[in-house]
């Protein structure tokens, strides 16, 4: 990038907000996927309008822009992996307005997840999409990742709370999508396409969410089982039974060894599977669905059943899942957290189908998922400067994707394309389906110059 | 300078970026530059030899807290504490430092100069600001909020042994810090009132000197090694059952930090261990005979309202935070209200409030809403960094008292029947 493009865009946001020093780009080069890429300068608008004025020049100088929230992702979605600029929004964070009477808030798209969550948690709502990186993750990169959570089963994912946003295209325009209402069919949904654009469709700069109001309560049950298969019958028969909870989550037999090892929970580890399960609503329904699923695990063969009686005792069942990641980043330096999904059905098979691949390659991987909804993370773990032990993992990522595929799923559930799955975008949609999403790309960013070299 | 172990640590990092919430210095600012990943990839670019040494590099080690919030909570257990601290090594072999801290650490190398400095304050106590930098130097801290000096060293005013009136329970050493020798003597008066109370033995070592973490966290690993030499030397050598600490600072150091740094520069670690393994906060102490004090039996009035701010060093230097909780709620007429973030740090951070005096107010800001929050009268810590800061910056109409959790205790004993 010339140097009079630098400056130019260095005085739209003022010497603090910009910044080209190496020490200050080595820190904008990377995620939390493996790849690092320097961009040339770092740019934190605080406004709408001086995003629009970096567009203006970007677009016409033809440099690429990569936008950037808490840079949490996996699929190296926020990698600039073309140079140029990146726009991180991390300091445009204030929360806008939280309208109790209409259910809503609007923020910017710096504030974190988790800051969301508290605030309207105190005027006695939720905003459901809870990722487990919410302490971290910022409402526009939530939002451009179509981020779902733990509560995802019940509750849905970002798309579903998203009544509209102001998002800045590639050419500088600022558009706005959708309102306030709760009901909107006025043209396209555009504010469902924006959402999971990863950044290749503009830059949002305001959001506007649903809320909903706190569940009263919530109870936890934990199940082992003996065989895998039983496990998640399990979930199908809990589903199949009418009760959708909050939360139905499952870790395999080397996840649960791996916590053990780190955090010595009391965990079972001779089985091959574990389910924890989170039903909330009210007092009464509460009671009737514990024991409803209580009689569905025992049917399902679970060879110990465990019902917190309190929310403390929940807290230490649910330490077990929260401490998965993290014991198993603790076996080896890196990690490849996968997220592909299949229909609930098929979850035993693509458990075992992962579990035999990652073998063959040699590569020691944990699976747990968001059981309810067929979203697996299998993580491998491997290091990186062992280049050979890395191709094995890339490999063993090729070739879980058709066989996820094969079994009715899908590429990613909630990580997203990025860098990271890119290449299998021919895998997973048709000619046509391709075709189209060029062309929304080209609409949208004829340049080519928001977010380039990731999905489209 | 960097173990091989320490490059380990680094490329253990996988950059999920979950440390970006407890890390005070990136919750301002925002940028990775300023957080405990974006610092890690300073370092490896470093090491990897696509960064040199500049000014930039060293602002962004040299304003990481070094909290310790980052390497506690850590999913990957990456000990990045460590590895700044290591940097700031490397740094300092290349840099050498900025005067203003070379004179300090002269100072501080030599408890002597360290008193001439801190007693020409005491004439003005501008003087004191200008040379004793470290503690005293605070950017933020207006002149006039500024404790007076002690008028001796509390060292000089103690026989080196103190024996219980009643039965012996036990004996330890004291490890008096600097804060204690040369301002808040109190502390020092109090810690040794309810040891005798407890009926131990106090050994107060008189040729101790200054622990240097102030020095080594800096850098400046050379000045600071004949001082951990000499009160390792010391501290072996004394028969006692534990090593009294009421800093948190000096105790973490002695704890961890002392140990650690030797292993990394390729030391015999032996000695420094085995009295690492002696050390003890007082807080400890006193929880683990809490029911044996000998507290006053009636309180009258309101209870006094204390909230407890945890400094760094304590709850994750040397694991202590329930200790002092314990002993609050155990003081008759004490109620103690929990403040949000209490295990945040307090912006102070040794010189870093004199280095980064926009971050560190802003971060002093913050703890002090939720010490307001919380509507205590007291608030009790275990360091007299903190203290210092956080008396610096409630403002004389808040009527916001700072004090050591041990002057509470002493507050409470009964009087001493004669
Ligand atoms: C430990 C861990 C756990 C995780 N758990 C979950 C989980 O449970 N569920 C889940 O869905 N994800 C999870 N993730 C992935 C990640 O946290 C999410 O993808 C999150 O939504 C990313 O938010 P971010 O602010 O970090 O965005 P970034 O990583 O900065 O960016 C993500 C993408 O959004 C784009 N983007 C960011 N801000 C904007 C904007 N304002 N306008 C336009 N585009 C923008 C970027 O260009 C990039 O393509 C996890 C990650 C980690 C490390
Ligand atoms: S230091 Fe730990 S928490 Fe922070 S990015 Fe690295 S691995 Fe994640
Ligand atoms: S030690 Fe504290 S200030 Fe330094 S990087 Fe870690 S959390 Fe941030």
């Amino acid at each position: 990038m010339r140097d009079e493009i630098k400056k130019e865009l260095a005085k739209i946001v003022g010497p603090d907000r910009a910044t080209d020093a190496p020490e200050h780009l080595v820190t904008y080069s990377f995620d939390a996927y493996t790849e690092e890429h320097l961009p040339e300068i770092v740019l934190f608008p605080v406004t709408t309008e001086e995003v629009s004025a970096i567009m203006k020049v970007a677009y016409r100088e033809d440099v690429p822009v990569t936008p950037r929230g808490g840079g949490s992702n996996l699929a190296g979605e926020s990698i600039p992996i073309r140079g140029g600029i990146v726009v991180c929004l991390t300091k445009m964070d204030k929360i806008l307005a939280i309208d109790t009477g209409s259910l809503t808030a609007t923020v910017q798209p710096g504030v974190v997840n988790l800051d969301l969550q508290k605030a309207v948690e105190k005027l006695g709502f939720m905003y459901p999409p809870d990722p487990a990186s919410w302490a971290v993750a910022t409402m526009g990169g939530t939002v451009a990742t179509n981020a779902g959570g733990p509560r995802t089963l019940k509750y849905g994912v970002t798309k579903d709370y998203l009544l509209g946003l102001t998002v800045v295209l590639a050419n500088g325009d600022v558009l706005k999508t959708g309102g306030r209402t709760l009901k909107n069919v006025t043209g396209y949904n555009l504010t469902t396409l924006l959402c999971g654009s990863e950044g290749t469709l503009g830059i949002i700069t305001e959001i506007i969410v649903r809320l909903v109001p706190r569940p009263l309560a919530s109870r936890t049950v934990r199940a082992d089982f003996v065989k895998l298969e039983d496990c998640s019958d399990a979930v199908s028969a809990i589903l199949a039974g009418g009760i959708i909870p909050a939360s139905l989550e499952l870790m395999d037999q080397f996840t649960v060894r791996a916590v053990e090892k780190s955090f010595n929970l009391g965990l079972p580890v001779d089985v091959e599977g574990i389910l924890l399960i989170q039903v909330d609503g009210g007092p009464e329904t509460l009671e009737r669905e514990v024991k409803q699923i209580e009689a569905v695990l025992k049917e399902k063969h679970a060879v110990n059943i465990v019902s917190a009686a309190d929310a403390a005792e929940a807290d230490r069942l649910w330490l077990a899942r929260r401490s998965a990641g993290t014991a198993l980043m603790r076996i080896k330096p890196n990690i490849v957290t996968e997220d592909v999904t299949v229909p609930v059905s098929n979850l035993t098979a693509m458990i075992r189908k992962v579990v035999e691949i990652c073998e063959r390659n040699g590569i020691s991987v944990g699976v747990f998922a968001h059981a309810g909804d067929g979203n697996l993370h299998p993580c491998m773990v491997f290091d990186r400067r062992d280049e050979e032990e890395y191709q094995r993992v890339l490999k063993a990522c090729d070739e879980l994707v058709p066989e996820a595929l094969a079994l009715g799923g899908t590429l990613s559930g909630e990580h997203g394309i990025g860098l990271a799955k890119a290449p299998f975008m021919p895998l997973a949609m048709d000619s046509v389906a391709l075709r189209v999403m060029h062309g929304i790309k080209d609409y949208f960013d004829p340049k080519g110059i928001l977010n380039p070299g990731k999905f489209v | 300078m960097f173990s091989q172990a320490i490059e380990q640590d680094l490329h253990h990092c996988r950059k999920c970026g979950m440390c970006q919430q407890v890390c005070p210095t990136y919750k301002i600012t925002r940028q990775e530059y300023f957080a405990p990943r974006g610092r890690a990839q300073i370092v490896k670019h470093y090491l990897e030899g696509d960064l040199k040494i500049s000014p930039r590099v060293e602002q962004a080690l040299m304003s990481c807290m070094l909290c310790d919030a980052c390497a506690a909570f850590c999913p990957s257990g990456v000990r990045i504490d460590r590895l700044f601290r290591n940097m700031r090594l490397e740094l300092d072999h290349i840099f050498g430092k900025p005067f203003s801290k070379r004179i300090l650490f002269s100072a501080l190398s030599k408890s002597s100069r360290a008193w001439k400095a801190s007693a020409a304050a005491r004439a003005g106590q501008s003087l004191l600001v200008d040379t004793l930098g470290l503690q005293l130097k605070v950017g933020n801290i207006p002149i006039e909020k500024l404790p007076r000096p002690n008028k001796k060293p509390f060292r000089q005013t103690t026989p080196e042994k103190l024996s219980p009136k009643n039965k012996k329970v036990g004996r330890v050493a004291y490890f008096v810090g600097c804060a204690t020798d040369l301002i808040y003597g109190d502390v020092g008066n109090a810690m040794l009132e309810v040891l005798l109370r407890l009926g131990i033995e106090v050994v107060v070592p008189q040729d101790q000197v200054c622990c240097s973490a102030p020095m080594f966290l800096s850098g400046a690993a050379k000045q600071a090694l004949p001082n951990i030499f000499k009160n390792l030397d010391i501290f072996d050598s004394v028969d006692v059952d534990a090593i009294v600490v009421d800093c948190a600072t000096c105790g973490s150091a002695l704890k961890k930090g002392i140990p650690e740094l030797l292993e990394d520069l390729g030391m015999d670690a032996e000695k420094s261990k085995r009295v690492a393994a002696k050390v003890k906060d007082i807080s400890q102490i006193v929880a683990e005979h809490v029911d044996d004090l000998p507290i006053q039996d009636s309180c009258s009035g309101e209870p006094l309202s204390v909230t407890y701010h945890d400094p760094c060093h304590l709850i994750r230097g040397m694991g202590v935070s329930e200790e002092p909780r314990k002993i609050l709620r155990s003081l008759p007429g004490v109620s103690l209200v929990n403040m949000e973030g209490a295990n945040e740090c307090c912006g102070g951070g040794g010189s870093y409030q004199f280095d980064n005096v926009d971050l560190s107010r802003e971060i002093t800001l913050k703890k002090k809403h939720n010490i307001f929050a919380t509507g205590a009268k007291i608030v009790a810590t275990g360091c007299p960094g903190c203290r210092l800061t956080l008396a610096g910056n409630l403002s004389d109409d808040d009527c916001t008292e700072v004090v050591h959790t041990i002057e509470l205790v002493r507050r409470s004993l009964a009087k001493e029947p004669e």
